[in-house]
């Protein structure tokens, strides 16, 4: 496959660099599927999650705000991650992702398979973290509509292309992202 | 052949078991290590054990001290077991496994040919750091160089558990072992665990051979009936379990040991085969050994 273009953050370049060098230049990607490690402990996963900062250090100092956000998880430190449902598998992984302290969290289909109910929360907690830690997020997401309502940007990707972008409470109004994608 | 049973020939049947199972345990754990990680089994793990142990013996012929000589051989070990992974398996590790496995098997021929070119293939003797007298433990006598063998293969055991379980990079590794992927993810340097994993896998192995070699002499096909049982261990306890490694092995030990003493027609000679035979059981009855074991996995 030919390639061309450059990926680049922050001023740095990331273009044919492997996943651990974009994780160590500050950003944590939350991959469909949620890349737990199942065997492992929700414990254990988080720690992995401090890895690139330092992991004794950060996971002392990060862990108390993780259970701020997911008090469950400080209770069940030590259950094997595969073992949690699929919405607190979620959790963990977008966890996980916060303990490295980010500069730019990714989050590929967090509401895919999950219950709607669950799916608002993981996306409150998403909004949350941006108002408040002012955390950069870029979301792929399906659920246009949930996407839409959380994001202040917002891009339609139709074959690889940027089909249209702009401010999302824009976007909602549009009329060809209505009737395609919120359905109304 | 004894003609009564005598508790006392039991038990130092069991205890010399043990420092035997303790060589198998310490090699079946080198071949865990590196199937976890590399998902092959590394049929040049007792070569490499036999190479080191050349080292250990060349070092002590030049008239180095047992323990330094020791301890110089395992960091030569590991770094030996690092380069073989940067070297060798790096650039073929995206390739299906079976070329892996073909590397390694070349890497057994090629070791056991420079070993046999730069030793010799005469039958050397090998020194035991411990004496080769025995104490009384009611009214039972076991050896001391059994003693501490399998101190010495457990104690690496115990200290490689606590890298594993307590340390930020034996998390990485598990991790790495777990879903190399993910680890990516995390930014973790997958290529630099695999690498650690074979060199613990090598420093493994020379301690069983530095072990083994004062019972059965240093040669360069020493090893492959060691690696044999280590192999039998391995299944035994299940290949993805570093728990069933050290059981198998010490388990084996004792079986093989127990059968060669007390079953008439198993002797000296069908020890070998009986090991065989214990990992075509374990294969056709319980693939994944006593320990191995699928994950609960919800989705």
């Amino acid at each position: 496959m030919r390639q061309s273009g450059e990926i680049a953050f922050a001023g740095k370049q990331l273009s044919g660099a492997g996943p651990d060098k974009a994780a160590r230049s500050g950003i944590a990607h939350v991959p469909e599927g949620r890349g737990l490690f199942a065997e492992l402990s929700v414990w254990e996963n988080l720690r992995m999650g401090a890895y690139v900062r330092g992991e004794r250090r950060t996971i002392r100092r990060e862990a108390p705000r993780v259970f701020e956000y997911f008090p469950w998880m400080e209770r069940r430190r030590d259950q094997q991650a595969g073992t949690l449902s699929g919405g607190e598998q979620q959790m963990l992984a977008l966890a996980r992702a916060l303990v490295s302290r980010p500069r730019l969290l990714m989050l590929d289909e967090p509401s895919l398979g999950l219950a709607p109910t669950v799916v608002q929360e993981i996306f409150r907690i998403v909004k949350e973290l941006n108002a408040n830690d002012g955390l950069t997020v870029l979301v792929v997401e399906q659920n246009a509509n949930v996407a839409l309502e959380a994001a202040s940007r917002a891009y339609v990707l139709e074959v690889g292309q940027v089909a249209i972008g702009g401010d999302s409470a824009e976007l909602r109004k549009h009329e060809g992202v209505r009737k395609s994608y919120l359905g109304y | 052949m004894p003609l009564a049973f005598a508790w006392s020939d039991f038990a130092q049947q069991v205890t010399s078991g043990l420092a035997a199972g303790a060589i198998y345990a310490s090699l079946a754990l080198a071949l865990v290590l590196i199937y976890q990680t590399t998902n092959v089994v590394n049929f040049a793990q007792g070569e490499m054990a036999t190479f080191t142990t050349f080292i250990a013996w060349m070092f002590m012929d030049r008239g180095l001290p047992y323990w330094p000589a020791f301890a110089l051989t395992l960091l030569i070990a590991f770094a030996g077991g690092v380069g073989v992974e940067r070297v060798l398996i790096r650039p073929i590790e995206h390739r299906p496994e079976i070329v892996i496995v073909i590397m390694t098997i070349g890497l057994l021929i090629a070791l056991n040919g420079l070993t046999g070119w730069i030793w010799g293939p005469e039958v050397k003797a090998f020194d035991s750091p411990f004496p080769n007298s025995s104490v009384i433990v009611g009214g039972v006598a076991i050896s001391v160089r059994d003693i501490g063998t399998f101190c010495v293969c457990l104690g690496v055991v115990v200290l490689l558990w606590l890298f594993f379980r307590f340390t930020t990079l034996g998390l990485a590794m598990r991790a790495v072992a777990f879903n190399p992927d993910a680890s990516r993810l995390m930014g973790v340097r997958v290529g630099w665990m695999l690498a650690l994993g074979w060199g613990f896998a090598a420093v493994l192995g020379a301690i069983a051979g530095m072990m083994a070699a004062p019972t059965i002499f240093l040669d360069p096909d020493m090893m492959i009936v060691v690696l044999i049982y280590a192999f039998a261990a391995a299944v035994l306890g299940g290949i993805d379990s570093p728990v069933g490694a050290v059981v198998g092995g010490l388990l084996l030990g004792v079986v093989i040991n127990l059968l060669g003493a007390y079953v008439n027609f198993v002797g000296n000679e069908l020890r070998l085969p009986t090991a065989l035979a214990v990992l075509l059981l374990v294969l056709v009855i319980r693939p994944t050994g006593l320990f191995g074991r699928r994950v609960v996995r919800r989705v």
